[in-house]
């Protein structure tokens, strides 16, 4: 019988078990990486940081209690790495920068994979509007974008993105209705 | 419902609103054409982010847990390194005074634990019928130095010959 997420945590935290800890990373390590990815826009970053929030998970898993799923804790680790990470990378900026902060947003803008070229013809006005949306997500606060990409991408209710976060539901709807309308906006301009 | 549906929006789509405000958004939304195209806008971007976002480059993911293990090593070992500078000095301290407590306890040691008497004082006990004479104490370090002055004569070029 498979084990759930929540005991092979349990086990690492009891008993340091590394086939536990080796089973949790074959599981999650994809979703992980690719919602490390949505937030830095970076490859390399999503790696790091996403090794990061497993070696985090080996050193704390006593300290998870097992009221939440495993993914909602593990995912609070990982979203909050990825959000004092890009904070720590626009501050870096600006200080050297200066008045030129948007070069953090352009930064990350440039890192972002345009659609591929070889895609079917009925979808590449998708892709296009796609592709603008994605740029336009380089605009967002990194709370704005790391609650749309939880939505979006993890297909996460309100209620769990507060939880992953550590706000309240109402701040999500914000969060969430704010997004939406700067990349509504921001679609229209261009 | 008074307002604009503003953060209710998304949660409306998703079918995440209690019962009773779903139904208060239904409504407004019949009466208010600006938040029904808001609504439309809201749900095309949310399909098109779902249908089109876009994957990363994918990494090779043997590669990728084979760090993840280096990484935990290196970790586990930087804290024991960090961690042994410290322990030294302790175990060091232990040491002695295990070292310390075994000497007090050995067979012949003096009962009760008591320290050994400095050499000092055994030689000014084998002396003590000397110390009974209040002026010869009185004179003490006197004596003490007639003696080095002794040592000195001892010392003189005549007497090295």
């Amino acid at each position: 019988m498979e084990l759930s997420d929540e005991v092979l945590c349990q086990r690492v935290g009891a008993q340091r078990d590394e086939d536990a800890f080796e089973r949790l990373v074959e599981r999650h390590q994809s979703r992980a990486y690719r919602l490390a990815w949505s937030i830095l826009g970076d490859a390399d970053e999503a790696k790091d940081l996403s090794q990061e929030a497993f070696l985090r998970v080996f050193e704390r898993a006593s300290s998870f209690d097992g009221r939440s799923k495993f993914s909602t804790w593990f995912h609070r680790i990982l979203v909050n790495l990825c959000l004092d990470h890009r904070r720590g990378r626009q501050s870096w900026l600006r200080r050297w920068l200066g008045s030129e902060a948007d070069a953090s947003r352009d930064d990350v803008l440039e890192r972002q994979p345009g659609p591929p070229e070889d895609d079917p013809p009925a979808r590449v006005a998708r892709k296009q509007l796609m592709n603008k949306a994605w740029q336009a997500l380089g605009h967002l606060s990194p709370q704005q974008r790391a609650a749309l990409v939880l939505q979006v991408e993890e297909d996460l209710s309100a209620k769990e993105i507060a939880a992953v976060l550590d706000c309240s539901e109402a701040t999500v709807r914000v969060h969430l209705h704010r997004g939406v309308s700067a990349l509504r906006r921001i679609m229209k301009e261009e | 419902m008074t307002r604009h549906a503003e953060t209710e929006l998304v949660p409306y789509l998703r079918g995440e609103l209690h019962a009773e405000e779903q139904e208060v958004v239904s409504r407004h939304l019949q009466e208010c054409a600006t938040c029904r195209l808001s609504l439309e806008e809201t749900r095309g971007l949310l399909e098109a982010l779902r249908a089109e976002w876009p994957a990363p480059p994918e990494p090779d993911w043997r590669r990728y847990r084979a760090e993840l293990r280096g990484k935990l090593v290196e970790r586990s070992t930087r804290r024991w390194s960090w961690r042994v500078p410290r322990l030294v000095p302790i175990a060091a301290t232990a040491a002695v005074a295990a070292l310390a407590l075994v000497l007090m306890l050995r067979p012949g040691a003096p009962p009760n634990g008591e320290d050994f008497p400095p050499f000092q004082e055994v030689a000014i006990g084998s002396h003590l019928d000397l110390l009974r004479d209040y002026p010869v104490v009185e004179n003490l370090d006197l004596l003490e130095d007639l003696d080095v002055v002794q040592d000195l004569d001892a010392l003189s070029p005549s007497s090295a010959g």
